[in-house]
């Protein structure tokens, strides 16, 4: 299972990539991972504003129907429209041909309050102590 | 089809027809008007006057299609629900003016008999106000059907030719041509208001006649129910309403509870949907939110109907406030749901429940469950601590 290094990471299994005052989130390998097959993605309207924490979309997989949560406050400036007729691009390729939105970041400072690759892996193992997915 | 159809109404009709004589009740047909607070006159189309006196009323005159400026139906190739209902020939296009209930539901009934429906509605989505979530799932399904949603769209004009009707409507991306044989105009309903309510002394609002919460006009011996009041079209609210105003008549003393209303959409899949959407909940504080897909529930699959889910709004405390769903069975399960939000249950008190094995039920108790993580036919929940 892979985290890159070059990105930041939720406690809701989220990554973040931040470039120039924006970003772009995706669900991470482990989330994709424990959601299994994915068939269907809800994206939020471009234009729309979340707070950190709130739901701005849905994801559903084979098993089960899912939040996805914004990691940071902000404003939905792009999403990935190829995710209506491709949804399981999240599971071949989570972090590249799978992300989810770009937004703008209203405070730069919420940022600090998410984790590295390494400080996710461990949040991770912790959750998954009994489960051999983690290699 | 439209035989069997009749055949119901019918019987239903047969059956109301019944209950009346058995409570004696008389019914004279014809139109009526009011001719004073005491006084109702009927006439039969013809020369005949027939002044009725009484000590009360219960007015219950119902509502009629909204007609845009422009598109007047003619009752062949532009029609109302009315009509809809008597369609003989299928038609190959039907354009559906209005993405309301009824909108909705004659969208899925059209493309089950095998028409190419287009739904075109001027707001920015169909089924406006409804918990959002249900609507994306919606024209999810319509998409994947084939049913055509255009929204922020409007219909500029009509051409009638020998072949069919040609549409041009605006829409966000332009101006768009959709060829139809028969467009239905849904577009709301208006309360019929045409009676003399000045003789009686009944007010009269924009939404229609003025009631208080005993059904009672403001000529209190006068009561009015249904859709001629505004407030919630729905049959049922009128039949309770109707059930209020009887008692109040008869000298008891009764308000309309102010009870949850359960909404159902009779489309493929069904909706149903009671108390409040997530985004109301939240302008009251923080939510909890549970949610079941029926791809998961037996029932469901039994049925062959798996698509939807089973969403739940709870607040803080876990006390449900409100219940969506879009799936199989949905006009039944909801009112186990109004039950909950009257009692004012906690999520766990209910999924502590029982419920029948393979039952759509399960799937209620399923999300539930979920509000706190803890749906035993769904996988491990992904999250840890999120906010919601």
């Amino acid at each position: 299972m892979e985290f890159p290094e070059n990105l930041l990471y939720s406690d809701t299994h989220e990554w973040v990539r931040e470039e120039g005052g924006q970003v772009t989130i995706g669900l991470t390998d482990y989330a994709q991972s424990q959601l299994k097959d994915i068939i269907y993605v809800d994206l939020p309207e471009i234009g729309s504003e979340f707070q950190k924490g709130e739901s701005v979309g849905v994801v559903e997989s084979v098993k089960t129907v899912a939040d996805i949560f914004s990691p940071i406050t902000g404003k939905v400036i792009a999403k990935n429209l190829s995710l209506k007729n491709h949804p399981e691009f999240i599971s071949i390729d989570p972090y590249g041909k799978g992300w989810i939105i770009e937004m703008s970041v209203k405070d730069r400072e919420e940022l600090k309050g998410l984790v590295s690759s390494k400080a996710y892996r461990e949040t991770l193992s912790f959750v998954q102590r009994d489960s051999i997915l983690l290699n | 089809m439209m035989e069997r159809k009749e055949k119901v109404v019918q019987e239903l009709v047969k059956g109301i027809e019944l209950l009346l004589q058995s409570h004696r009740v008389t019914v004279k047909q014809g139109r009526a008007d009011l001719l004073g607070s005491h006084q109702v006159v009927l006439l039969d189309g013809g020369e005949k006057r027939e002044t009725i006196e009484t000590d009360g009323m219960i007015i219950a005159t119902g509502s009629k299609s909204k007609v845009l400026p422009g598109i007047s139906p003619d009752g062949e190739r532009i029609i109302t629900s009315d009509e809809a209902l008597k369609v003989r020939k299928i038609p190959k296009e039907i354009v559906i003016i209005g993405g309301g209930y009824i909108g909705v539901e004659f969208a899925t009934f059209f493309h089950g008999l095998g028409s190419k429906v287009t739904i075109i509605e001027i707001l920015e989505n169909i089924l406006v106000g409804l918990e959002e979530e249900l609507v994306r799932n919606l024209r999810r399904f319509f998409e994947r059907d084939g049913i055509k949603v255009l929204t922020k769209s409007k219909v500029e004009e009509i051409h009638f030719d020998e072949k069919g009707l040609k549409l041009s409507v605006s829409t966000p991306d332009g101006i768009q041509t959709a060829i139809a044989e028969k467009v239905l105009s849904s577009v709301g309903r208006d309360p019929n208001l045409d009676l003399e309510f000045q003789k009686a002394g009944i007010e009269i609002s924009s939404g229609g006649i003025r009631v208080n919460h005993r059904m009672a006009t403001t000529a209190s011996h006068i009561y009015a129910i249904g859709d001629v009041v505004g407030g919630t079209l729905l049959a049922h609210v009128a039949m309770e309403e109707g059930v209020v105003a009887a008692e109040n008549l008869m000298g008891m003393n009764r308000e309309m509870d102010g009870g949850p209303v359960p909404v159902c959409i009779f489309t493929y899949p069904e909706i149903a949907s009671v108390g409040l959407t997530e985004r109301e909940a939240k302008t009251k504080g923080s939510t909890r939110i549970g949610r079941f897909p029926f791809r998961s529930n037996p029932a469901a699959q039994i049925s062959g109907g798996a698509d939807g889910l089973v969403k739940v709004v709870a607040d803080q405390e876990e006390r449900v406030l409100g219940v969506h769903i879009i799936g199989h069975n949905a006009s039944n399960l909801i009112s186990i749901a109004s039950s909950l939000i009257r009692q004012e249950m906690k999520t766990k008190e209910f999924s502590r429940l029982i419920q029948a094995h393979p039952t759509t039920s399960e799937a209620l108790k399923e999300a539930c469950l979920d509000v706190d993580g803890l749906a035993i036919h769904l996988p491990k929940p992904l999250r840890m601590g999120a906010k919601r």
